[in-house]
């Protein structure tokens, strides 16, 4: 007695459009390469959520892969439908899911990857009759009903239908064969001394001769950690100390698994059926369990709880591998290690630990660090940056080096440059004395000029630069920057 | 106390310096500098520019480059004399010959070999960069110390002081070092611009150079604008504290006193015998030439003119110029290439007697002083034609005989035009590519680029009005400025010693090339000799034909013994049936021919000439057709001007008759007339013709003309300046167009296989001249694996000759693959596409290509089961010996369906660029007369000034700058050719079509004029998908 065939069933997502950017990467400028990374993760996470629909996704095609727009995923959903209320459930409860999302899909439906794939992008049956719940992009629906025999299905649909390389469809169709009919009607043994076992090989998966499987998208790591309070809390202290403890367990999870957590997600339900979350990142990985739980106390500080606190959980969001350091020469002694990732500078360790507390007591936004920028002109050579989207791929050292010597730039630079009043001066129309900072000064030396000039290709951004710059001593002893312009002397800084 | 600039970088040191040499000489001597120097980076490329502005500005320019080896600092050299000059000159060349196109590799010890005579100026930033780091500061001190052992006391040092943060600093520490290295201080602007307006241009092409933006090079540009040329009294407030490095500046220009100037041009000596003297050799060679070309007699006014012709070449010392013209002519007849001379050198007999051109200037009475004159003072220029596929050979033949050290090409000076200005701007700022493409593609052909006209024809840009602004502000100007050095068509010098030593010559792209770093302008500057070899297709196609003739028919032709006159040859010609013959086969020429109807051999030179911008813009072609056609009389105010302008019925046309009235006319003495008509060359950029308006018109006055004809005659030898035709060059390519008409009458099959064989070249496509060729009777066969060779050929059969279309016609074959697949099939003929792979041991892709292309027809295979098979073959040949003899049949599949129609002309298109089947249109026919579309041949019969629409693929554009921006388009359907006429406001209308489109339909109203007829459109429409994605490309003109 022959075995029959068992019926796998194949739902196959083609997504026409880019998928589209989460909020916090609205507004960014990538390029090329940057961009479409950021795309093949979009695709991944993506992926996952499809997750929650069939445990078995895989990526068939990355965006743009094959000449074609897009890209392509596949689920299997055999015996998935009871969990739906059917298959037809399970499309339906997919295609709303879809239009929450706003992403538009043909959705391909069949026994075999290799239909359910031609379907989804080269189907021609009618939209779905179930309005979607709000103005959305349209969810198209092919499917091929068990039992129906798929060629005579795909005989109207272009060769492309059948996954041939470009080269094969291009060579097919000089050869006046368009429709996947027309290259069935070929003798297949000639077929395949001309295209190689590809295209039998196509049609064979089709039909579902030939087995295909594509490898399966493996579920995300979730470290998490929970406490349940036998009785809601609103005690700081107590809520703290869980802090400590679950994170003490978070980084043993990990921990064998030689990573630590660079960031930890929050999530306090509270007894009014509210949930509170908030998050904490890092600079480096770190192990220090103290620390960690401190953060999280800060941020907690800040948030305002309606209710008291029935449950925490904490997630890892973000972890790094660990790294082994020998601390000292010698290592006769426990503690000779290290496991932190923490920098080999411990000026950087501690301003990075610095920052973090602030970032968690004032909020990220409130934490700003100076930035060197290349510009002659003194008031535009610094900016002030917000740390807080700073990324272990972005970070710019505090300091840069620069070329110049630092001995002919004043210490105190004045933001706005300040007129002074010049009230005796030289036959070259150089200041022998001025007035400025609420006090009468004579000069004693003075050195220049230093020209700074603004260039034409920064003037639309700002006014034009045109200043004769001086550095003056006086007689007290006080040294000073000033600069000249068509009419006027300005202070912009101190030596001293 | 005045000053001279010694290191100023010009645009000449490309992407390096921000001002054409002549700006910078002229704001010098403004500014009243004793002197300046242009030092550009291991170039002399713009040494002559700034020679000749100095000379008009009295400021000594002091000769010079910046020197930059690789193992030392960079240095200034400037020429003392002219052996120091030659020295420079000699060392660039030898950094340049060493590296590829554009780059140059020198050492110190090349500097050290080349230093004789040569004062040098050493940079020490370097140094003072190098300061905390001890081991760098010693290598670079060390190598500032040796070039003051090298150059002794003729080394300074540099101080370049900008305004920065310690100039005083800065001054102290060189003038210690200038004490320690024993080298004199100088002060340096290390000028970059002329005035500090151009630094935003010069910061722009900085990023170009480094390929970023001017944002990201901002850390490498300097803070200010002070690399500008300076007033003497900013320069001597900056240097109050060591004036002696002014006065060193001083010190050094009164040591250079080499100019440009003393260059004395020296040509090559080896042509002459031994034992006489190259006037003598010219002589005998002259009268020798006279016998042949004269074999009834030299009568005594030839003799004379001879004579004449002789002695003034004598006089201005041109003999070893004719001989070498003569040699080089010599070599191409001795290797069979055909030859000929253009340009005014037909207005010599002595060039016509030694057989450098065709054309008997006695017969057809040209002037020698176009050509030569005492007044002159400008070198002769021969151009001699040589066929365009052979013409490397005499190359190559004039570096052997001379050797590359006394050869080079003439460079040509590729500068920006506004497209490159956009693009290269455009990434400078940091713009988007998209964007710049867009407005780059919207310049077109704008002189200046025009902020409004872009935003009109771009649409909205999505950036600042500001940056916009700047951008354009940018691009314009940059137009103009060098971009990099290319090679000359064909412009040689030869010297007779060293050619480095006159100019640095460098490698050129091509192999076996060398090229001066000199122009044809700055040679005529200075007055060195340079030969034309320059290459015409038709010469190649007219040999390729009498080839064919000779090898079919047994008849031997050549170009000098093909029948005059041939009545039938200009029936053809009136009839404007000149799809392929020269010079007259573009639609003005066409449209020209039926008007003005040639019939004599002076007709094609008048023809010719007349379709020009000169004589359009200065009225001469419809008076001279009405006094043609008869409709107007032929007066003449005085016997003197009938003389001069009989020959073309009272209407000036050539630049000859302006320089002969000027002389008859005016008094002009040949000399001043010859002036005259340079002048007329450069009226419109400098107006330099308006000072012999005064003479010429009092001249006229006093020989009793009135003041209405003086009028009339100076405007109409205005428009001469809109590049006017010498006669004798008219004359010149009259003989090939009357060759070319001769050959396409009466042997139309081996014509047209001539041009083919000779593409690309000529007016049209291969597509219309196999059309033409058709209508002409003659039978064309496709390409063939067995029928055909690599070129196109001359089939019999029945006793007629038909064309069979060669291997080269198909799109990519490879021309070895073509003469594979010939001498492969030499035994025996390809029986199957097997027998065929076997045999040729070509991969699959060649099979495919010559199975899309129908190429195995003689197979009984179409396209298709050609196809099939070929895809069967092997990728890549392997031998298999033991089966060589065993013959496979081929596989075929009756699945296949036979390609339609459409689908066959569709690929020919795609593979051949032609089909014999059908014209594309013809399939679209059925809709195009559902959307009121006629065929091109019913506009023959249409009523003229109704509307209609016709359709076709787009074979021209044209837009002469005479035409006032109207393009003239020409279409071609099934049935025959229309030529629209599309206004400016409609081409801007429908511009995208009308630029882009590979075919469309044409709607307005019909003109009739004297049998030509025109469509004047007024709106374009597109074709059906299908027809547009033909692969099919027009050939547009200016």
């Amino acid at each position: 007695m022959q075995a029959e065939r068992s019926v796998r069933r194949h739902l196959c997502l083609w997504l026409p459009d880019p998928l589209p950017p989460d909020e916090a990467e609205r507004g960014e400028r990538l390029k090329a390469p940057h961009r479409r990374e950021r795309e093949q993760k979009r695709l991944e996470a993506f992926a996952l959520w499809c997750q929650q629909f069939s445990p078995c996704v895989s990526i068939e095609r990355e965006p743009g892969e094959r000449g074609i727009a897009g890209s392509t995923l596949l689920l299997e959903i055999t015996g998935l439908g009871p969990l739906f209320g059917g298959e037809q459930g399970l499309v339906k409860t997919l295609s709303r899911a879809l239009c929450r999302r706003h992403v538009r899909a043909h959705l391909g439906l069949a026994n075999s990857i290799g239909t359910a794939w031609a379907l989804a992008h080269f189907g021609r049956y009618p939209v779905l009759d179930d309005p979607p719940p709000f103005r959305a992009p349209a969810i198209a629906l092919h499917q091929l009903a068990p039992g129906t025999p798929p060629l005579k299905t795909l005989a109207p649909l272009p060769v492309a239908a059948l996954r041939l390389q470009p080269g094969a469809i291009e060579s097919l169709a000089l050869l006046g064969i368009h429709t996947v009919g027309q290259l069935l009607a070929l003798p297949r043994k000639q077929l395949a001394s001309r295209f190689g076992k590809e295209v039998a090989q196509s049609i064979d998966r089709v039909t579902g001769n030939l087995a295909e499987s594509l490898p399966i998208l493996p579920p995300p790591e979730e470290t998490s950690a929970e406490w349940s309070f036998e009785f809601p809390t609103c005690d700081c202290d107590l809520v703290n100390a869980v802090f400590r403890q679950l994170v003490d367990r978070i980084g043993h999870t990990l921990s064998d698994r030689s990573r630590i957590p660079l960031g930890i997600a929050c999530r306090l339900k509270l007894q009014d059926r509210t949930e509170v979350h908030f998050a904490v990142a890092l600079y480096h990985a770190c192990g220090d369990v103290p620390h960690l739980a401190e953060l999280l106390g800060l941020r907690l500080e800040r948030t305002p709880l309606t209710a008291p606190v029935c449950d925490i959980i904490l997630t890892v969001t973000e972890s790094a591998q660990q790294e082994y350091r020998q601390l000292t020469w010698f290592d006769h002694h426990e503690g000779a290690h290290s496991t932190d990732s923490l920098p080999t500078n411990p000026f950087a360790a501690s301003l990075e630990r610095c920052l973090e507390r602030l970032h968690g007591r004032l909020g990220s936004r409130a934490v700003a660090q100076p930035q060197l920028r290349t510009d002659a002109i003194a008031e535009r050579a610094v900016r002030f940056v917000s740390t807080a989207r700073r990324s272990r791929r972005n970070r710019t050292p505090a300091i840069r080096k620069t070329s110049h010597s630092i001995d002919l730039r004043p210490l105190w630079l004045h933001r706005n440059p300040q007129r002074i009043e010049i009230t005796r001066c030289d036959r070259d129309d150089l200041p022998l004395e001025f007035y400025c900072l609420g006090g009468h000064h004579t000069v004693r030396l003075i050195e220049g000029p230093e020209r700074i000039e603004s260039s034409r290709h920064t003037h639309h951004r700002a006014r034009r630069v045109f200043r004769d710059y001086y550095r003056v001593e006086t007689t007290s002893l006080k040294r000073f920057w000033i600069f000249r312009t068509a009419r006027d002397w300005f202070l912009h800084g101190q030596f001293d | 106390m005045p000053y001279a600039e010694i290191y100023c970088r010009s645009n000449f040191s490309f992407l390096r310096g921000a001002s054409h040499p002549a700006e910078l000489v002229r704001r010098a001597a403004a500014l009243g500098y004793s002197g300046l120097a242009i030092t550009d980076e291991n170039s002399l490329a713009g040494i002559v520019r700034a020679h000749t502005a100095a000379r008009t500005a009295k400021l000594k320019l002091l000769i010079g480059a910046e020197i930059t080896p690789r193992n030392a600092p960079p240095v200034v050299l400037l020429a003392t004399d002219r052996a120091s000059y030659g020295r420079l000159a000699r060392l660039i060349t030898r950094g340049r010959r060493r590296a590829k196109k554009g780059n140059c590799r020198l050492s110190f010890d090349d500097v050290a070999a080349f230093s004789e005579g040569l004062h040098a100026a050493v940079s020490p930033e370097e140094l003072l960069r190098a300061q905390k780091n001890w081991s760098r500061h010693a290598v670079h001190l060390r190598q500032l110390q040796r070039y003051g052992d090298l150059f002794g006391s003729d080394c300074s040092l540099m101080a370049t002081l900008h305004l920065h943060r310690d100039d005083r600093g800065k001054l102290a520490q060189l003038q210690a070092l200038s004490q320690s290295l024993q080298l004199p201080l100088v002060a340096a602007g290390d000028v970059r611009y002329h005035t500090r307006r151009r630094r935003a241009l010069h910061e722009a092409v900085t990023a170009v150079r480094h390929s970023t933006t001017v944002r990201h090079i901002r850390q490498h540009l300097p803070p200010n604008a002070e690399h500008h040329l300076r007033s003497v009294a900013t320069i001597r407030k900056l240097y109050a504290a060591a004036p002696e490095a002014i006065e060193r500046t001083l010190e050094i220009t009164d040591a250079c006193h080499f100019s440009l100037d003393q260059l004395r041009y020296e040509y090559p000596e080896e042509l002459v015998p031994r034992g006489m003297t190259a006037r003598a050799h010219l002589a005998q060679l002259t009268w020798q030439g006279a016998r042949w070309r004269y074999p009834a007699g030299i009568g005594a006014d030839l003799s004379q003119r001879i004579e004449h012709e002789l002695k003034l070449i004598s006089e201005l010392n041109y003999e070893a110029y004719f001989l070498t013209v003569w040699d080089l002519v010599q070599f191409a007849r001795r290797q069979g290439i055909f030859c000929q001379g253009r340009g005014s050198a037909a207005n010599s007999v002595v060039c016509y007697c030694l057989g450098i051109t065709a054309i008997d200037p006695a017969r057809m009475d040209l002037l020698f002083e176009r050509f030569v004159s005492r007044e002159r003072n400008e070198a002769p220029d021969i151009d001699v034609d040589f066929e365009h596929e052979r013409r490397e050979e005499v190359l190559q033949y004039i570096y052997r005989k001379y050797g590359r050290h006394r050869v080079g090409m003439t460079a040509e000076v590729i500068t920006y035009r506004p497209r490159s200005a956009i693009r290269d701007m455009g990434r400078s700022l940091g713009i988007a590519a998209e964007t710049i493409d867009r407005v780059a593609k919207n310049a077109g052909r704008l002189k200046k680029i025009d902020i409004e006209t872009i935003k009109e024809r771009t649409g909205p840009l999505n950036l600042p009005d500001p940056l916009l602004a700047r951008w354009i502000r940018l691009a314009n100007a940059l137009c103009g400025f060098p971009r990099h050095l290319s090679q000359h068509v064909g412009g040689m010098v030869m010297t007779r010693g060293r050619l480095s030593e006159l100019v640095p010559i460098e490698n050129a792209a091509m192999a076996g090339r060398t090229v001066i770093e000199w122009n044809k302008d700055d040679l005529d500057a200075l007055g060195i000799l340079k030969v034309d070899c320059l290459s015409l297709g038709m010469l190649t196609a007219i040999r390729k034909a009498l080839d064919l003739i000779e090898r079919h028919t047994g008849r031997k032709l050549t170009l000098a013994s093909i029948p005059a006159e041939d009545a039938a040859v200009y029936d053809m010609i009136c009839r404007a049936e000149t799809v392929g013959v020269f010079q007259i086969e573009s639609r003005a020429q066409m449209s020209m021919l039926p008007r003005l109807r040639p019939r004599t051999f002076y007709d094609l030179v008048i023809e010719v000439a007349i379709v020009r911008p000169g004589p359009i813009q200065g009225d001469m072609v419809h008076p001279y057709l009405r006094r043609r056609r008869g409709s107007e009389p032929v007066d003449y105010p005085s016997d003197e001007v009938r003389t001069v302008l009989k020959k073309t019925l009272g209407v000036p046309l050539f630049q000859e008759q302006a320089m002969r009235l000027a002389i008859t006319a005016a008094g002009f003495t040949p000399g001043q007339a010859d002036a005259l008509r340079r002048a007329m060359g450069a009226w419109r950029t400098d107006g330099s013709i308006d000072p012999f308006r005064k003479q010429l018109i009092a001249g006229m006055q006093q020989r009793g003309y009135s003041p209405a004809y003086c009028d009339l005659l100076f405007s109409q030898l205005r428009s001469f300046g809109l590049y006017g035709f010498p006669e004798s060059h008219a004359a010149s390519f009259a003989l090939l167009v009357y060759v070319s008409a001769w050959l396409k009458h009466h042997y139309p099959a081996a014509f047209t296989a001539g041009l083919l064989n000779s593409q690309p070249m000529g007016f049209y496509a291969p597509a219309q001249l196999i059309r033409s060729c058709r209508q002409m009777g003659v039978v064309v066969q496709p390409p063939d694996v067995n029928q055909s060779d690599l070129e196109c050929t001359l089939e019999k059969h029945r006793g007629v000759l038909q064309l069979r279309l060669g291997l080269r016609m198909i799109r990519g074959l490879p021309r070895d693959v073509g003469r594979q697949i010939v001498d492969c099939r030499k035994e025996c003929l390809y029986r199957s596409i097997e027998d065929f792979t076997r045999r040729t041991r070509l991969g699959r892709a060649t099979i495919t290509q010559l199975s899309r292309a129908d190429a195995f027809l003689s197979l009984t295979l179409n396209r298709r089961t050609a196809l099939w098979s070929a895809l069967a073959q092997e990728k890549s040949r392997r031998e298999y010996p033991l089966f060589d003899h065993e013959l496979q049949q081929d596989d075929t599949c009756e699945q296949l369906a036979a390609p339609t129609d459409l689908e066959q002309v569709f690929t020919d298109y795609q593979t051949q660029g032609l089909s014999l089947r059908g014209h594309p249109l013809a399939f679209f026919r059925p809709s195009l007369g559902q959307r009121r579309v006629v065929c091109c041949r019913d506009l023959q019969t249409h009523p003229c000034d109704r509307k209609v629409a016709v359709a076709g693929l787009v074979l021209h554009r044209q837009r002469p700058g005479t035409a006032s921006g109207i393009t003239f388009l020409t279409l071609e359907d099934e049935t025959g050719i229309a030529n629209l006429i599309i206004h400016p406001g409609t081409w801007e209308r429908f511009r995208s079509i009308a630029n882009e489109a590979v075919a469309l339909i044409a709607r307005g109203r019909l003109e009739r004029k004297d049998r030509v007829i025109h469509l004047i459109a007024e709106k374009l429409e597109e074709l059906p998908e299908a027809i547009m994605s033909l692969s099919h490309r027009s050939r547009d003109f200016r």
